[in-house]
């Protein structure tokens, strides 16, 4: 059996060539249609993500196609030459190509570690493949056990529990230990930054409707409250609307603080039984920093967020030991299914043949002995399995021994050599 | 010397035989109080130690939680079964103050369990069993094992009267619970300190919410509670018994603790800062100690709610303070002689005196009355009334 991946990541490769590189999930279809055609006997999975593209392979041939024969085939799909790949592809067999399957499943080699979004990816690449006929035994065995590997990573570590990018942690962490949901709040944006649409986008996903953009230029605003179905109102109305608000999202320009302490507290006065929770997402910053003190006021800058993020990023690494615990546990899992796989037909055939032999020199011993008891008879058979089952031990737990090691294919050639008779 | 004079009564042989049933069921009780309270002792421990730990817990002690609730269920339905049998009455059951603690603490535990189920970040039961296991300290060890006198209509007002109380009692200990993890979790909000910790409260809204509508179910509990009262008191006027003084350090408690509750809540609806999470939750504390002052006023004896209030008319004799819940229960409480068993010290001589002839001791403030070790005498009593 002969597994191995060739592919390229956001580690080797730029993003300019890992675009060139993708495919579509048509082209992922069309591609494993062109690789049945070619290699009808080996297998293939074909995963492309926005940080990687890596071939599958597996087969029971002696002889698997050659590594720079698969990437000839990846770049004849897209129509580019291979120099243009810049050595940025790597090549992986046997149990290295295993393990890096299930560090990438469990989104242990992700760009954003523990991020859940890869787990699916590779669920779904292993499925079009699986509709495209291009999956046997070893494929199936290796892709649910990836599967399984990156379920007890994400229960038993707490690898994907904490959140890494400003937007979520702003959202999934602060937004959320307030409020306990979203659609029945009022969102303010003041300002139209980059930062403010993606942490709208966070807070769409947790249910908030009712938004109302701020912005000095109206045209602007208008523009962000028209792709996340909200309202603007002038910027003279901001007092109003700070009263009016639950949640504020802040990322003007401003060099001084649009709203001081002052403001913001008498917007509390008009709403003392309401918290507000604050985002200050400006560089510099939109609220006076005095304002975090006021009753049932929650104000966050970007350095808030910024060291929740780090603290979370440190808590996942902390984790990655325990994960790659799992890994190792499970790799050496499947190896033994696979390898055990492809030697169970030897081992069977070796204990058929002893078995034989068994049989026929016992009875040629119960022709000569014709006068033993039954007793006699059940007593030497016992003691012939005894030994044949003595002398099997040694070489099979051997085998076991390689298979973990992952290099069984000389000893199992040995053993079906030495000891199997071949087919007549 | 002379026969125990609670087993030297009238009834010989019959009286053996309850005596003996009642032994039987009082251990019974032991028993189950036993295991309902290791089983919650030990989800505590797992509950407190779920930050530590790093494999899940939590699923045990939920099963820990689940199992001693189911206990707790049984032994209040044995309870509840033996005294409907033998008092033939739905009204008494919540006439024995041990089952009004023990009630409590059966409630108060299927809160923690639904709160436990939809808030599985935060370890509630952390807070809530401390509560639950002091309850069932206070019922098996201080709280009167003897039922209340009631006439036929006072049991039902009786039973309306102590179940609303435990209602209140129960929503305000909810409050407590949800006020206190409200602070501490603006604490956490204030600092930045979310998201990234093993222990995730709920978030402010949710325990907000909590808090105010526990304090409100509270002030409805409290308003039929003290209503019901009103009621049994003219009941006890009418009937002859002298009525609880307005007076009494219980029902001062109660009421001001009714309107320390109300007076916040309607205050609020006028004056609006008044509604924030924070200030809600410094008003339940104070409705907190109105709720410890009244329990222990009850408990210490400086009271006369839940005692008989009739004047002494004749001298009693031996049959009518053995058939009468008044007469056992002045009994346990004036002749309790320290941490004996109840039966050894009902065969003191001295008792058996009074028993038979002399002057009964009344109204004197009981002390605590290690209700367990009379758990035997109170259980005879409801098999001997029967």
């Amino acid at each position: 059996m002969i597994l191995q991946i060739v592919g390229c990541n956001h580690r080797t490769a730029s993003i300019a060539l890992r675009e060139r590189l993708a495919f579509s999930p048509q082209q992922t279809r069309a591609f494993l249609v062109r690789w049945q055609g070619r290699y009808d006997l080996v297998e293939a999975v074909l995963l492309s993500t926005c940080n990687r593209v890596e071939l599958y392979t597996a087969t029971d041939l002696p002889q698997a196609p050659p590594p720079d024969e698969i990437i000839r085939f990846l770049t004849e799909f897209h129509g580019i030459s291979v120099e243009d790949l810049e050595g940025g592809i790597y090549h992986m067999v046997g149990r290295e190509a295993v393990e890096h399957l299930f560090l990438v499943c469990s989104s242990l080699d992700s760009m954003v570690l523990g991020e859940s979004q890869i787990t699916s990816q590779v669920k779904q690449a292993y499925q079009i493949a699986v509709q495209e006929g291009t999956v046997g035994p070893i494929l199936h065995l290796t892709f649910q056990a990836a599967a399984k590997t990156a379920k007890r990573v994400a229960a038993e570590t707490a690898i994907q529990l904490r959140r890494t990018s400003i937007p979520s942690v702003a959202i999934g962490d602060f937004a959320r230990a307030v409020f306990e949901r979203f659609d029945d709040k009022k969102t303010l944006v003041i300002g139209a930054g980059e930062m403010a649409e993606e942490t709208l986008r966070y807070l769409r996903e947790e249910g908030a409707r009712t938004i109302t953009v701020v912005n000095r230029s109206r045209e602007r605003a208008e523009q962000l409250a028209a792709r996340w179905a909200g309202r603007a109102e002038s910027w003279q109305e901001l007092p109003r609307l700070l009263a009016d608000a639950d949640l504020i999202i802040s990322t003007t320009g401003s060099e001084r603080p649009i709203v001081t302490a002052a403001m913001l507290q008498s917007a509390m006065a008009a709403r003392p039984e309401r918290p507000l929770f604050v985002l200050d997402l400006a560089v510099p910053r939109d609220f006076e920093p005095s304002s975090a003190r006021l009753t049932g006021v929650y104000l966050y800058c970007l350095d808030d967020l910024k060291t929740a993020c780090e603290r979370n990023r440190e808590f996942r690494d902390r984790e990655i030991p325990a994960a790659v615990r799992i890994v190792e546990q499970e790799v050496e899992g499947l190896l033994l299914r696979l390898h055990g796989r492809e030697a169970g037909p030897v081992i069977r055939g070796i204990r058929q043949d002893w078995e034989e032999i068994k049989r026929e020199e016992l009875q040629r011993l119960w022709n000569k002995l014709s006068d033993l008891p039954e007793s006699g008879r059940e007593e030497i058979e016992e003691t012939v399995d005894r030994i044949l089952n003595k002398l099997l031990h040694r070489p099979l737990r051997r085998l076991q021994d390689e298979f973990r090691r992952g290099t069984s294919r000389a000893l199992l050639d040995a053993l079906r050599g030495l000891f199997h008779k071949p087919p007549e | 010397m002379r026969r125990p004079a609670i087993r030297g009564s009238r009834e010989g042989s019959a009286g053996e035989v309850a005596l003996g049933s009642a032994e039987r069921a009082s251990r019974m009780m032991e028993t189950l109080v036993g295991w309902v309270t290791l089983l919650y002792a030990l989800a505590l421990a797992l509950e407190l130690a779920r930050p530590i730990l790093r494999f899940p817990v939590r699923g045990l002690a939920v099963g820990m939680v689940l199992a001693g609730f189911l206990v707790h269920t049984a032994f209040l339905g044995y309870r509840a079964v033996v005294i409907w049998n033998q008092l033939q009455s739905a009204g008494a059951f919540l006439a024995v103050k041990q089952d009004w603690y023990f009630g409590l603490a059966w409630g108060l535990t299927a809160v923690c369990l639904a709160w436990m189920a939809f808030r599985p970040a935060f370890p509630f039961a952390a807070l809530f069993l401390p509560l639950v296991l002091i309850l069932l300290g206070v019922g098996f060890f201080l709280a009167d094992p003897v039922p209340f006198e009631r006439g036929a209509a006072s049991k039902v007002w009786g039973f309306v009267h102590g179940l609303s109380l435990m209602g209140a009692t129960l929503c305000i200990l909810v409050a407590i619970v949800a006020g206190s993890v409200y602070l501490w979790q603006v604490r956490r909000v204030k600092r930045g300190i979310v998201g990234f910790t093993r222990i995730r409260p709920p978030s402010l809204e949710w325990l907000q919410k909590a808090n105010a509508h526990a304090v409100l179910a509270a002030i409805g509990c409290l308003s039929l509670g003290i209503l019901s009262g009103i009621v049994l008191n003219a009941i006890a006027g009418e009937s002859g018994d002298s009525a609880l003084p307005w007076n009494d350090p219980v029902v001062v408690s109660t009421f001001a603790m009714f309107a320390w509750l109300s007076g916040t809540v309607l205050l609020g609806s006028v004056y609006r800062p008044l509604r924030e999470g924070r200030k809600v939750a410094y008003l339940t504390f104070l409705s907190f100690v109105f709720l410890v002052l009244a329990l222990a006023l009850m408990l210490s004896g400086w009271t006369q709610h839940g005692k008989e209030r009739r004047a002494p008319q004749a001298p009693a004799n031996q049959s009518s303070w053995m058939s009468s819940p008044a007469g056992i229960a002045d009994c346990v409480r004036t002749e309790w002689p320290g941490p004996r068993r109840w039966a050894d010290a009902a065969t003191g001589e001295e008792r058996a005196t009074r028993a038979t002839g002399g002057e009964r001791e009344r109204a004197r403030p009981a002390k605590f009355s290690f209700s367990l070790k009379a758990a035997t005498a109170g259980t005879a009593l409801i098999y001997r009334s029967a």
